[in-house]
């Protein structure tokens, strides 16, 4: 049973400098009780498809293609791709099926509202809690998710929470809904590797206890192992690479997979082993290269067919996708 | 041997907190709060610890940036004779400011947007000798190459430029005045990791050609482990262990180096599995806990810990020497990686 099926996604944004696809035809499911990941370097969509799921692109932005079909107990299937910004829909489902966690806690809390105050707020939206049992409520997710007094820690501000305490704080505020889905984008990266630790426990922790479905997007791709079910490698707007977690780190069959494995620091290395990487850096959106946008930088290209046409997807097992020209040929 | 090029001893940076019209200190931010280390010829050492530990202080001491509280920062000339970092006055110091270099973190804001890349590569020449134009654009078209910059580019602006490109013009301009130590805080943590590991090993060739020594700053473990040659812990202003490499990851003799080597992702797609982590946040340094200031969160406390002072000490392992803080190291049996 799939939560989410995104086909063909492709968002486009208007800039400055002429329109850019940011996300150039993305196809995946998230599956009910699994985690998704999305891995990526920076600039490759991962975060603009969460928001395309979320509905919260910004106003220069819009969903040009594509289809994200969200399987709603309440609602039923709907498009998500097809609803307004403001349908009522949304209304609906945002919270209360599906909530979102950000990168940066401290700019995600308003400064002048205390905690719970702005996670009361959540639960009046989205439950039909009675409001004197709201605060109690609230006490009970900021226990949920391990902040120590919850019963004093409800009454403070966010400058008085460190930022560990802050990402528990969001995601007590996400969980408020119960969502089916949570978008877990960047979590951790603005987070102390100990802290960080702490929190990625939780989530996995909350994940079995609550059996939601989760999207995590992460650059890091240790983090996106130890906490999905399956991953997305994405590159300029695609998903170049679409398998089990454990499967695409025993068995990476893109070249930009590969490469990526390849050139990643890791604690686990002797000290002194040969660093490889990848040569040039991410083109940027305006000036996505011909045929597959992973050529120029790759050591497999073949003349004539990588520079000029765009690879199909080659299923290589049923649940493992990849996009390149190497595996089209050998299928034939 | 040839004697160290930095000796850090017993360095103190305190940020004062003031209140009032009158401004009167009410307390202090112990930014770095006593620390000794060395760093030898031809070495790299890396500072890692967690934000907020002093590390980047501890490196904006030793160019001074800031001025210490106390402490002695003697760094070896190119005449072997050792001076005072932390004592000289910043107007004698310029003769020095050639040797010492720093690369910094955001290669987005430590370029001038409004200077070429010949410009910015160029002012440090220009401002210890004298060239003509022509000499200058040689210099810089070499430096370009040598970092991995294609010359002709010199005329364009920071703005055309990619991350790990803008990276590699701090580089260059860290280069220009061939300086025999490198302070590299955070350089490469703002870059994707395809780029990461391209100017690692640019760092790495680099300082075997201009044979340089590094100040490697970071809080990412995996970067540290590759360039460093002995790696130093801190936690809130204090060193807690220094140690080779490789020794350090292996038989880690402290316990937060052990929590902090634990907490790392790695690349093993196992869902079930639980980090082994440490509970709390990094404690304040405006009011660090008595005694080690690691045990509100050491799971291998003891009520000696909070009481016992704090400081490093020689721990002999094999042919290295192993420095922790940690008193309970020998009845402790950590894990390392």
């Amino acid at each position: 049973m799939n939560l989410v099926e995104v086909k063909d996604l492709v968002v486009r944004f208007r800039t400055d400098e002429g329109i850019v696809s940011a996300v150039n035809g993305v196809s995946f499911d998230i599956a009910v009780g699994k985690t998704m990941g999305l891995v990526g370097e920076s600039g490759c969509g991962k975060s603009v498809t969460a928001d395309a799921i979320m509905s919260i692109l910004p106003d220069n932005g819009w969903i040009e293609n594509g289809s994200i079909i969200y399987n709603s107990l309440h609602e039923g299937s709907f498009n998500v791709a097809e609803l307004g910004k403001k349908d009522k829909k949304l209304e609906l489902v945002h919270g209360k099926e599906m909530a979102m966690i950000f990168q940066e806690p401290s700019t995600s809390f308003c400064p002048v509202y205390t905690i719970g105050n702005q996670i009361i707020e959540a639960i009046a939206l989205h439950t039909n809690i009675p409001k004197d049992e709201q605060r109690e409520y609230c006490i009970e997710l900021l226990h949920k998710v391990r902040i120590s007094n919850p019963e004093q820690r409800i009454d403070e501000y966010p400058y008085q929470l460190s930022g560990g305490m802050r990402q528990r704080a969001m995601i007590a505020m996400a969980l408020a809904g119960s969502p089916r889905l949570l978008i877990a984008d960047e979590p951790t990266t603005s987070l102390d590797v100990t802290v960080q630790a702490q929190i990625l426990n939780l989530l996995l922790d909350l994940q079995q206890e609550l059996g939601m479905s989760m999207l995590m997007i992460n650059h890091n791709i240790g983090i996106i192992a130890e906490t999905t079910d399956m991953v997305g490698v994405m590159y300029l707007g695609k998903i170049v690479e679409l398998a089990p977690t454990k499967e695409l780190l025993a068995n990476p069959m893109h070249p930009y997979t590969r490469d990526l494995f390849r050139s990643i620091l890791q604690v686990t290395d002797q000290k002194g082993r040969k660093l490889a990487f990848i040569e040039g850096s991410v083109p940027d959106a305006y000036n996505i290269p011909k045929g597959c946008a992973y050529h120029p930088r790759c050591g497999q290209a073949i003349d004539g067919l990588c520079d000029t046409e765009l690879p199909v997807n080659c299923d290589i097992s049923d649940t493992h996708r990849v996009s390149c020209h190497l595996y089209n040929k050998r299928a034939q | 041997m040839i004697a160290p090029i930095l000796k850090v001893k017993g360095l103190q940076k305190y940020f004062p907190i003031e209140k009032g019209f009158v401004k009167h200190t009410v307390g202090n931010v112990k930014a770095v709060d006593g620390i000794d280390f060395e760093i030898n010829d031809m070495e790299t050492v890396g500072l890692v610890g967690e934000s907020g530990c002093g590390k980047s202080t501890t490196g904006n001491c030793i160019v001074r940036l800031l001025d210490p509280t106390a402490g002695e920062i003697s760094f070896r000339t190119s005449e072997d004779q050792y001076i005072d970092l932390a004592t000289i006055k910043l107007s004698e110091m310029k003769p020095y400011r050639s040797q010492i270099q720093m690369i910094f973190q955001d290669p987005y804001a430590s370029l001038n947007p409004r200077m070429t890349i010949r410009d910015i590569i160029a002012e440090p020449i220009k401002i210890f000798s004298k060239h003509n134009s022509a000499e200058l654009d040689d210099m810089v078209a070499e430096l370009m190459r040598r970092v991995g910059l294609r010359p002709e580019y010199m005329v364009r602006y920071p703005h055309a430029f990619s991350g790990g490109q803008r990276q590699r013009v701090g580089i260059a301009r860290a280069l220009a005045l061939h300086p025999r130590f490198v302070i590299c805080d955070e350089s490469i943590s703002s870059l994707d990791v395809s780029v990461q590991a391209q100017i690692l090993g640019l760092l790495e060739d680099l300082k075997e050609e201009f044979h340089m020594s590094y100040l490697f700053i970071a809080h990412d473990l995996s970067a540290v482990k590759h360039i460093s040659d002995r790696v130093a812990v801190m936690y809130v202003g204090k060193i807690f262990e220094v140690a080779e490499t490789n020794e350090l990851f292996e038989h880690p003799l402290h316990p937060y180096t052990e929590a902090l080597l634990l907490s790392v992702p790695r690349l093993v797609a196992d869902k079930s599995v639980r980090k082994e982590t440490i509970a709390g946040e990094v404690a304040s340094p405006t009011h660090p806990p008595s005694g080690c200031s690691f045990h509100p969160r050491c799971k291998y406390a003891t009520a000696e810990c909070a009481l016992s002072d704090q400081h490093l000490f020689s721990v002999k392992t094999g042919g290295s020497i192993h420095l922790t803080a940690c008193i309970h190291y020998d009845k402790l049996h950590l894990r390392g990686i």
